[in-house]
């Protein structure tokens, strides 16, 4: 009798083991996973912002300097790529390019005195290299999410729950090795 | 091997890992006793600085908001702006809807920041904030007045808190704000020797004396650790998503 009270005990153990550790995984991942997203919203967000302040942008150069129409079409251009970008790798594109096009921007604006000199246009350069720096602030929060959430993933136990929950490694926001640097854009 | 041999040898170990973390300047300080100034230069007034506390505990009471002002003498090859935003994290700057800001100075480099959190990011746009820099703080930098930048810098971004939260910092003093004060003391050199000095010390002690005077000196550096725990910190947890702007002088 006490013999088999002992082997119900152990199977009760066996049995209810793994489901307890399904459970704290699971809502682990959860966690994880809402975390990421939150941080993948910011990153989304301020890339937004950058590219809400291309037009005024643009309308401000177009003021002052009448023969440099290519590279306010570059610029343009690289805005409208970010409204229409879905996944990270998408955004990473786009962004990268929206940082040319305003490098080459830069190099134009270094002959027009006047503009540099114009209110309204350094408020545009204080308001852009400030959403430059949130940009860059915002994808080291991302990524760092991503490496937590996907090495939780990916690591044992976890990973059992991981792909029976569909859980999957998620991207990072990464752009290439020569715009690792923060890019200053100062007119 | 002695017990007394294991016991140096530890000893040396620690001491060698001390002189390493002075030189190892990458790590962030903490914050002062007084949280909301951090000189490390020594370029700053006791006036002003008492000024700073007073208005920030005034102004902490009333609203939650927190303006911390940081020298540092260099970056040691960090990135500005993400020194400032880990301070302003890791200091926890601001309350829970991150109201806080950060004016960081680093004088080898002559690079200064204001770092805005979330909560304030509507009251210091980042263009109120360059023409803070621009107007109130860098033309006095550029003189070596170090004193009148931060007091002028520190009560204009006040006046934008102020306004925010529609309230008033009164208080019943007036700040006599020095001539500008040129010194920046204790250099890495010095803390070499201070380490090695300590060293002879200990060797000395351990030879003739059986180590009494380190026993008791360790006794007495743990236990001043253990009545600093705790006190230093007071930031209310505010956070910073990289707003503000950056300048030089």
């Amino acid at each position: 009798m006490r013999k088999g009270y002992i082997i119900l005990g152990i199977v009760v153990v066996i049995v209810l083991l793994p489901i307890f550790t399904a459970i704290s995984s699971y809502n682990n991942l959860v966690r994880l996973d809402e975390e990421t997203e939150g941080k993948w919203a910011q990153v989304e967000n301020v890339l937004k912002r950058r590219a809400d302040l291309i037009p005024n942008l643009v309308e401000t150069v177009k003021g002052f300097t009448k023969q440099e129409k290519d590279v306010l079409i570059g610029v343009t251009e690289a805005r409208s790529k970010i409204m229409v970008a879905k996944t990270p790798e998408e955004f990473a594109k786009a962004n990268a390019q929206l940082t040319n096009a305003l490098q080459g921007l830069n190099v134009v604006v270094e002959r027009y005195p006047e503009l540099k000199s114009n209110e309204n246009f350094k408020e545009l350069q204080y308001e852009l290299s400030g959403t430059e720096n949130r940009i860059s602030t915002a994808r080291r929060d991302y990524n760092e999410s991503v490496k937590k959430y996907n090495s939780k993933v990916r690591r044992f136990p976890t990973n059992i729950f991981a792909s029976m929950f569909g859980f999957e490694k998620k991207e990072y926001f990464e752009i290439n090795e020569s715009d690792k640097e923060v890019p200053k854009v100062s007119f | 091997m002695n017990f007394k041999k294991v016991l140096f040898i530890t000893l040396f170990i620690i001491l060698i890992f001390n002189i390493l973390a002075l030189a190892d300047e990458h790590k962030l300080p903490n914050p002062s006793d007084m949280f909301y100034v951090y000189d490390e230069g020594n370029i700053l007034d006791d006036n002003l600085k008492k000024y700073i506390v007073d208005v920030n505990e005034e102004l902490y009471k009333k609203t939650g908001a927190q303006i911390v002002v940081v020298d540092l003498k260099s970056l040691k090859g960090n990135n500005l702006e993400q020194t400032a935003t880990d301070l302003f994290r890791n200091w926890g700057i601001g309350s829970k809807d991150d109201n806080g800001v950060l004016l960081l100075i680093v004088l080898d480099e002559k690079l200064i920041r204001i770092e805005v959190g979330y909560g304030l990011e509507g009251a210091i746009p980042d263009s109120k904030a360059g023409s803070i820099l621009d107007n109130y703080i860098e033309p006095y930098f550029k003189k070596g007045d170090y004193n009148n930048g931060v007091y002028n810098g520190f009560n204009e971004i006040l006046k934008l808190v102020e306004k925010e939260y529609n309230i008033k910092v009164n208080l019943n003093e007036n700040v006599k704000i020095p001539e500008p004060i040129h010194d920046v003391s204790a250099n890495y050199f010095q803390k070499l020797l201070i380490g090695f000095i300590l060293l002879i010390f200990i060797i000395i002690d351990f030879r003739f004396f059986g180590g009494i005077f380190t026993y008791s000196l360790i006794r007495i550096a743990s236990r001043g650790e253990f009545n600093n725990s705790g006190k230093s910190n007071r930031g209310g947890g505010g956070s910073s998503g990289g707003g503000g702007v950056s300048g030089g002088w």
